[in-house]
């Protein structure tokens, strides 16, 4: 009665290559056909995962790919698909790297406008940030610094534990459309210490906020502060919106 | 015999990818729901980056075939992640079953190819979000008695009317609507179709103040004059009802997993606390009524299970389900409202307060008992199945 029952078929992988590829095709492929192809694609279109995915996904999809195409699995193992996925790995399971290759995969996104980006890009949280108006067309680097040291403080401040911004978010709320413009003060910011970087994100250090309260108070914008400094105070925060008045 | 006509599923082994969904899922939410859920639930926040994370994940298209554009995964798979989400935050599970198997599972089963073109790619990519009205004010398990109405006027159906308790209410995109076009044909006459977020005279009533699941955003939808293009009909005009009962058929898997997923999630949070909370000189986990306590729930729960993957396996095989479905809901509801009592008992004092999560469970448990045809109606189903003959 119940014999003849088999289990279904294993159900395909989401975005399983087709079993064809995954199978090693009858002719082995030369090794730099492999990396050619690979060339064209994303980190992420090599691990198979969504642009977003979380650490562990990419971690599953990893382990998952690792299995098939090691050189010790007889039936779809392939060195060289095995050296670039591994290498995609290393960058995207370190989240520094990861964050920084993100950067410039948005930088080739913008040269090519057209293209595809990466679905259900993350919108939370935006709303409750503080909004900034860009007073001129390049940020002064000394501004930037601290727009975005303020930035990470709203955020750094609902959650003591983990707020911080992607540089995505940081890019919206400051209304910066090109990576370039941000990625050298996030460098020089994490360089000096004054922000660390979380789970995908960026968030301000003590140093950080001890720099930005130090500024601010040169230049008046802390409330409270005295009026006499203000006349010398430098215009470095001569664009800024006095968003800590709010 | 009445019972022994079906073949069971008598080894049950999970495959590699289901156990690969499962530990992947299981990773992702207790990492990052499961920290969030008290929070959600104390200040009824929906929690849309719990979304966007199962967006990112793949997971929101995951029993729809991959032409469109889902992960072409089996119903046994659906009912471990929805169980999994369960277990960590009840919320975020009910948001992603009402999605998966309320609104894209019957686009695809009842759609005609336009359709699923058209409403299940962003779905499944999560960029638009489903949501399914049937019940109304003044008629919840007799849907056939339905009075919103769908009066056709050239290449539109005017709707006018109102339905009750929408899950992901004013979060959705889609809405598959079940109205009347003639109140005399009863359940022939009732229509099923798809409602864009933006249409004309479309209007969301207040948030509903619930005992559990407080992060779903449930609410009141209202139709006046709104206008809805014939090809969003789902199947023919007269097929809402076997639109809907198919659907619920498909949902009452996915109540049972989440079913399943809040009693185990209750009871491993029991026992951790039992393993650390001494009384008599000893940890709890080794009093004897503390212990048989332990067992019971989980010989409850594993049956519970079975009977969901049961349904699962069954609905994968493409047969008739509705049976197996309204066993798996009833038993699991109902075992999770027991076990999630027995788990606050546990806790004691502490399973009283909020600073634990064992009243949160037990809040969450009663909706199983209740939505998607209550127990009653399950019973119903059950003898209708069983004793037509």
């Amino acid at each position: 009665m119940s014999t003849n029952w088999q289990p279904p078929p294993p159900p395909p992988r989401p975005n399983m290559p087709p079993q064809g590829g995954a199978g090693g095709g009858p002719a082995p492929a030369p090794g730099n056909a492999a990396a050619q192809e690979a060339k064209d694609l994303s980190l992420y279109e090599l691990l198979q995962v969504d642009r977003n995915a979380h650490s562990t996904i990419i971690r599953y999809a990893y382990r998952y790919l690792a299995a098939m195409y090691h050189p010790d699995n007889s039936e779809t193992g392939d060195a060289e698909k095995f050296r670039i996925i591994t290498d995609a790995w290393k960058t995207l399971s370190d989240e520094i790297r990861r964050q920084a290759y993100d950067m410039t995969l948005a930088v080739q996104d913008a040269s090519k406008p057209q293209a595809a980006k990466g679905p259900g890009a993350s919108q939370f949280g935006r709303d409750s940030l503080p909004k900034f108006e860009r007073t001129s067309l390049t940020w002064n680097e000394v501004e930037l610094r601290i727009a975005v040291l303020q930035v990470l403080l709203a955020a750094r401040r609902k959650k003591p534990a983990t707020g911080g911004c992607s540089g995505k978010m940081l890019m919206d709320i400051l209304q910066i459309d090109d990576v370039r413009d941000i990625e050298f003060a996030l460098w020089y910011l994490r360089e000096k210490s004054m922000i660390e970087t979380g789970e995908r994100s960026f968030m301000i250090t003590a140093v950080g906020l001890d720099y930005l309260t130090g500024e601010l108070s040169k230049t008046q914008i802390l409330d409270g502060g005295n009026t006499t400094e203000k006349r010398t105070a430098p215009t470095v925060n001569a664009g800024l919106p006095a968003v800590l008045g709010k | 015999m009445l019972t022994a006509t079906k073949e069971l599923p008598l080894s049950l082994r999970l495959t590699e990818d289901q156990m690969l969904i499962q530990e992947t899922i299981a990773e992702i939410a207790q990492k990052e729901f499961a920290p969030r859920a008290a929070e959600i639930d104390k200040n009824h926040r929906f929690p849309r980056e719990n979304w966007d994370l199962l967006a990112a994940s793949e997971v929101c298209g995951l029993p729809i075939p991959e032409e469109y554009g889902g992960a072409g995964l089996d119903h046994v798979s659906y009912a471990i992640v929805v169980e999994e989400l369960a277990k960590n935050c009840a919320t975020t599970s009910v948001m992603y079953s009402a999605h998966v198997s309320l609104c894209a599972t019957p686009i695809y089963l009842m759609g005609n190819e336009e359709q699923k073109k058209r409403f299940l790619p962003p779905m499944c990519r999560g960029e638009k979000m489903g949501a399914f009205a049937l019940s109304e004010p003044g008629t919840g398990s007799d849907s056939a008695a339905a009075t919103c109405m769908a009066t056709l006027k050239g290449d539109h159906y005017i709707l006018n009317g109102a339905k009750n308790w929408i899950t992901n209410g004013i979060e959705a995109d889609y809405y598959l609507v079940i109205a009347q076009t003639d109140r005399s044909q009863r359940h022939k006459g009732l229509i099923a179709l798809v409602v864009e977020k933006d249409s004309p005279g479309f209007t969301f009533g207040k948030l509903e103040d619930k005992l559990g699941i407080k992060g779903s955003s449930t609410c009141q939808i209202m139709f006046d004059n709104t206008p809805v293009p014939v090809e969003n009909v789902l199947g023919k005009p007269g097929e809402g009802f076997k639109v809907a009962m198919m659907t619920l058929d498909g949902g009452r898997i996915g109540i049972a997993a989440q079913a399943v997923g809040i009693a185990q999630g209750a009871w491993d949070h029991a026992y951790r606390y039992a393993k650390e909370r001494e009384a008599f000189g000893k940890t709890i986990n080794n009093l004897q009524a503390i212990r048989f306590m332990f067992s019971e729930m989980q010989t409850e729960i594993d049956a519970a299970r079975l009977l969901t993957y049961h349904a699962s396996v069954a609905q994968d095989r493409g047969e008739k389900f509705t049976r197996e479905a309204a066993h798996a809901k009833l038993y699991a509801s109902e075992v999770a409202m027991r076990s999630t009592v027995k788990c606050v008992q546990i806790f004691g004092g502490y399973g009283y307060v909020t600073d634990y999560p064992a009243e949160r469970y037990m809040r969450d448990a009663k909706i199983t008992e209740i939505y998607e045809g209550t127990s009653e109606i399950q019973r119903l189903v059950i003898a209708n199945s069983l004793l037509k003959e």
